[in-house]
């Protein structure tokens, strides 16, 4: 009966995405309509343009930009769906092909930040709300404090700057501080696009040891604010709930304290915990862009960037589209789990 | 009172005062109770600490600099030019406590001047941002039906896109310079104000003091103006003065990615990205506008964090 409810919530929650997709498209191209450039010309570059005033008009044409808005519009979604973003500004490929192409990387840094953030940012969230006041929970809170206040893309400078000088000290290269694999290896073949599961797939540890070693300083340093973000709200919640009857109920039955805090009180403190998980994920994606310029990653946010400073229309807004998509979904996914955990929402009460 | 014919009214400043001091005595506690909370709680005071030596950096850095940048006119517009030297990348020194860049500028004074820059983006993006966000807000959860489900439908998609993302993608289009960083930052910043007050509203709303202002005749515009929103607009404070910090710290992005200002200019992520290109010779120029940063945004944020102990009713008495 409840799963039923649960799929039901669920479906609800998709449906409901479908006009938010659609008005992200609707800013992305009224944004369009406000760029003081000719997009064909952009395209083609100022010398191309110059050569050809029939290849901008037939760019014109093909795009429609010379028609209004809603008809563009219909245009552009009409291509979306059959899965045609445009062609790229920055190399003229098409854009869902570029996108696919950059996409794994991104999504493995990202994964691997959120992967060492949440349980870190949980666990030492707990643990400061059990042990307040001791030298522990003060360390906590000034990492609370300060982790969001330290930009991300000054983070990974400073990181680059100390390891580069010790390293280059001690002469070993333990932590790379550029790209994704090392120079002088072969990337694995292609499966998935993460370069530490394609490694396993390929059976090669080499190329696994060298994936897993350049995305310890990326991961680290877009890990860093989710993690004082997560333990911030873990460590409030907890201590809201440590407060309540309940938990000095249990502690008076004589429940061991490692299972009232675990059992009886996480469960209940996690809420804030999960809301601020579905903020990371955007500030994670947001994040890349400064991470991976920093460490020479190519994924989507080099990509975006790059796109950004050439005027790539066609590339910005299938860049918007997926990362919409992405953030919406890792939202609804929160929203699912709340559901799961709490019985008033998944009961529609009040 | 009525004053008698023939007598000459005895007004004096000290009566004005004392009769203001009467008909305000419970705002007046209410605010020196405030005050008292405010001066118990270190990290707020740290953080106006931070804010107001931030303040005075930016007004004095003509005073305190050791170099003064010169306005050069080109074509139309008047734009800062930092004169270059024969120090080049020097480390930092009492000549040159930050260090100077492969121009021979002397970081310190740029660091100083990047303050006033931060400051004055900080407040033209959070006041209209948070002036717009709270109308809608307002409007939203006070006349309910269809206004409410159109401004909150419009609030949600732009809360869908990741905020960074959305501002670099309206700043690419507008072109990059730092008042297009500041449109795009408005753009990107109002939702978050818009759900907070909203939420607020309807929390209001359904209080008995709403109920009995409404029985004795007050207008909706009253309602509002007078009743809903001085109960609503703490969050407000709080939410804003963590913003000034955030946005700070993203327009330093914007900047830092070739987005804001023109390179060569006193703006702290500008300064950041230019010291990219020598991190392992002079990391000073990288690490010195990044730490203003840092404290700028610790500032604004132990200063919200307090705000909010402060102000939260639960807490208070």
């Amino acid at each position: 009966m409840s799963a039923m409810k649960l799929w039901e919530y669920v479906v609800r929650r998709l449906v409901a995405l479908i006009p938010v997709i659609i008005g992200v498209t609707v800013i992305a191209f009224i944004l369009w309509k406000a760029i003081p450039i000719d997009p064909a010309v952009a395209y083609l570059g100022a010398k191309g343009a110059q050569k050809s005033p029939e290849a901008i008009a037939a760019l014109h044409a093909a795009w429609h930009l010379d028609d209004p808005l809603p008809a563009q519009y219909l245009w552009y979604m009409g291509n979306l769906v059959r899965g045609d973003l445009g062609p790229s500004f920055v190399n003229k490929d098409p854009v869902a092909l570029n996108l696919a192409r950059f996409l794994p990387a991104t999504l493995e840094l990202t994964f691997y930040a959120i992967l060492f953030a949440l349980p870190v940012g949980i666990y030492m969230g707990i643990l400061s709300a059990m042990k307040r006041n001791s030298w522990i929970d003060q360390l906590a809170r000034v990492l609370a404090i300060v982790g969001v206040a330290v930009p991300i893309y000054w983070l990974g400078i400073m990181l680059k700057i100390f390891f580069h000088e010790n390293l280059a000290v001690l002469g070993l290269n333990v932590l790379p501080l550029d790209g994704r694999l090392d120079p002088t290896l072969t990337p694995p073949p292609t499966v998935t696009g993460w370069y530490t599961i394609d490694s396993i797939l390929a059976l090669n540890l080499t190329d696994f040891v060298s994936a897993v070693s350049h995305l310890i300083l990326p991961a680290f340093t877009l890990g860093f604010a989710q993690l004082a973000l997560i333990l911030r709200m873990t460590r409030s919640g907890m201590l809201e709930v440590l407060g309540q009857d309940y938990v000095r109920t249990a502690r008076a039955k004589g429940v061991p304290e490692r299972e009232v805090v675990f059992k009886h009180a996480f469960r209940n403190a996690m809420n804030a915990t999960l809301t601020v998980s579905g903020l990371t994920v955007g500030t994670a994606l947001a994040g890349d862009v400064y991470v991976e310029s920093i460490y020479g990653i190519f994924g989507i946010g080099q990509y975006f960037l790059q796109a950004a400073l050439s005027d790539g229309f066609f590339d910005i807004l299938g860049y918007l589209f997926i990362v919409t998509i992405f953030y919406v979904t890792a939202n609804l996914v929160i929203d699912v789990l709340y559901a799961a955990v709490d019985p008033q929402v998944r009961l529609g009460g009040s | 009172m009525a004053v008698e014919s023939g007598e000459q009214p005895f007004v004096t400043w000290s009566r004005v005062w004392r009769r203001f001091l009467q008909e305000h005595a419970s705002r007046i506690s209410e605010i020196k109770y405030t005050l008292f909370l405010f001066r118990k709680n270190r990290l707020a005071v740290l953080g106006l600490g931070l804010i107001l030596g931030l303040i005075a950096i930016a007004l004095a850095a003509p005073e305190l600099a050791f170099q003064q940048p010169v306005l050069v006119n080109i074509s139309g517009s008047l734009q800062q030019r930092w004169i270059p030297s024969s120090d080049v990348l020097v480390g930092p020194s009492w000549t040159h406590p930050f260090g100077t860049d492969n121009f021979g500028v002397d970081w310190y004074s740029k660091v100083l001047y990047g303050a006033s820059v931060s400051l004055q983006v900080g407040i033209l993006v959070v006041v209209p941002a948070s002036l717009i966000g709270t109308l809608l807000g307002l409007l939203a959860g006070f006349k309910g039906g269809l206004v409410e489900e159109i401004i909150m439908r419009i609030t949600d998609i732009f809360l869908s896109i990741p905020s960074l993302i959305l501002a670099i993608a309206i700043t690419a289009v507008l072109g990059r310079s730092i008042t297009h960083v500041m449109y795009a930052l408005i753009i990107t910043w109002w939702p978050w104000y818009t759900r907070l007050v909203r939420g607020q509203v309807l929390s209001v709303k359904e209080r008995q003091f709403i109920e009995s202002a409404k029985s004795v005749g007050a207008s909706p515009t009253r309602l509002m103006l007078h009743h809903i929103l001085p109960n609503s607009v703490s969050p407000v404070i709080v939410q804003a003065s963590m913003d000034f910090g955030y946005v700070i710290l993203t327009a330093a992005g914007l900047g830092f990615l070739g987005l804001g200002s023109a390179p060569g200019t006193a703006e702290w992520g500008v300064m950041i990205s230019e010291g990219i290109n020598y991190l392992f010779v002079a990391p000073w120029m990288s690490a010195f506008p990044g730490l203003a940063i840092v404290i700028a945004v610790l500032g604004f944020n132990l200063l919200g964090d307090g705000l909010r102990d402060i102000l939260d009713p639960r807490l208070r008495r």
